[in-house]
């Protein structure tokens, strides 16, 4: 099943929305709906993470390409702009901006989904790889699942790999945030636990 | 659903300019996912072409732009082409002003017949296709837990699915116009009022 992949979609029209929600939901997927940029990124800023964005660009008072820029100031999740501007110049700038495809609307179904599968299988290799740190660093399951009652999502992850000793950097890299993301949240974690130190978050989740 | 009924559906399209076999390429040859957009096409419209009304007495070109396109890109989903070029053409030219002020008419009465047609072939031919919906193990306290969780989660469907199941099987029957209530916030993606009126239940 696909369910373990969260998909993100932007756009401000809510027929073009819901159709590419229902059909990415009957395939599977977990799927995240916002009618605008700004309500997406506000998600985000509280610790919504998805696994990959699809983003329309024609939308009023935030564009796609704005609504692009914001959005890397926070997380460094793959994005596809799914629009219905098939003209070159917008491809262009798209794909200039860092986008990982550009796909227009009105899309084929199959290929859409085989799409999303193939760029979702590189997060694949990413879990596998990570799945192997987690059993290298004997992690107490006590204190994960406190951690976990604790921590939003994005905090318990960044937690669990400044516990095995991964850089801010190496950390933004693994779970696709930005490094200043990465530092915001390793603050707040700091905060909640009352510690000042790095090494010291080893206590709270290794054995 | 029987291929003469498909059959007759494409014809009966066809003669409004609207294209079944074009729709159906997108759509991978899924009928009941052809209907779903018909369906969804026809629920937004009022609301679509009120908001297109507003943008143009309000001279708010670029809003009569940005609401072109989405037309342009759901028409041609759909297969209707008419509205398409209508549509297309608006979007290119809505920095036009005499453009528009000549063409927004014509565009209007395509988009309204367009929408009467596909209405139309709804009302006909949507209960051949059967589609059931999902199923859950819920109780009345169980399923507000989860319904808060998707909700929070911004998983709009999964949400919608329990609630029309939850009103459906008559779960929590007192609640209904809550429930439905709470459906209505999530079909325009307001979460926050979703969540307020969940909270009052």
């Amino acid at each position: 099943m696909n369910t373990e992949y969260k998909l993100m979609i932007i756009d401000d029209d809510i027929t073009s929305l819901t159709s590419s929600e229902n059909i990415l939901t009957e395939a599977g997927y977990t799927v995240s709906v916002f009618k605008s940029g700004a309500q997406a990124i506000s998600a985000i800023t509280t610790g919504l993470c998805p696994d990959l964005i699809l983003l329309d660009i024609a939308m009023p008072d935030m564009n796609g390409y704005d609504t692009f820029t914001h959005i890397r100031e926070h997380i460094n999740t793959p994005i596809i702009f799914l629009t219905g501007a098939d003209d070159t110049a917008s491809e262009l700038t798209g794909l200039k901006l860092g986008a990982m495809d550009y796909i227009t609307k009105p899309f084929v179904k199959e290929i859409l989904l085989a799409r999303i599968n193939a760029h979702l299988s590189t997060i694949d290799l990413y879990k596998n790889a990570a799945s192997a740190a987690n059993v290298a660093a004997e992690f107490d399951s006590d204190k994960l699942a406190s951690m976990e009652k604790l921590l939003t999502e994005s905090e318990y992850n960044v937690g669990k790999l400044i516990a095995m000793g991964y850089s801010n950097q190496e950390i933004a890299e693994q779970l696709c945030f930005s490094y200043s993301y990465v530092k915001k949240i390793a603050y707040r974690i700091f905060d909640k636990l009352d510690i000042s130190k790095r090494y010291e978050i080893r206590d709270f989740f290794l054995k | 659903m029987d291929k003469d009924i498909i059959e007759k559906i494409r014809s009966f399209l066809e003669e409004q300019s609207i294209f079944l076999c074009d729709g159906l390429t997108y759509m991978s040859d899924d009928i009941a996912q052809y209907f779903e957009g018909c369906r969804l096409f026809v629920e937004y419209y009022n609301r679509n072409i009120e908001s297109f009304r507003a943008a143009y007495s309000a001279c708010d070109y670029d809003a009569v732009r940005i609401l072109a396109h989405s037309v342009k890109s759901n028409a041609n989903s759909l297969g209707a082409v008419k509205l398409y070029i209508h549509a297309r053409q608006l979007e290119d030219n809505a920095d036009n002003k005499p453009y528009v002020d000549n063409s927004v008419d014509d565009f209007i009465a395509v988009w309204q017949q367009t929408a009467v047609v596909i209405k139309d072939v709804i009302d006909k031919y949507s209960h051949f296709i059967i589609k059931p919906g999902p199923s859950y193990d819920l109780d009345k306290d169980t399923y507000r837990k989860q319904l808060h969780s998707y909700i929070c989660r911004f998983e709009r469907k999964q949400a919608i699915d329990i609630l029309r199941y939850v009103i459906d099987n008559n779960i929590d029957c007192e609640s209904t116009p809550r429930l439905e209530q709470i459906i209505r916030h999530l079909e325009e993606l307001d979460y926050d009022n979703a969540l307020k009126t969940l909270k009052e239940l």
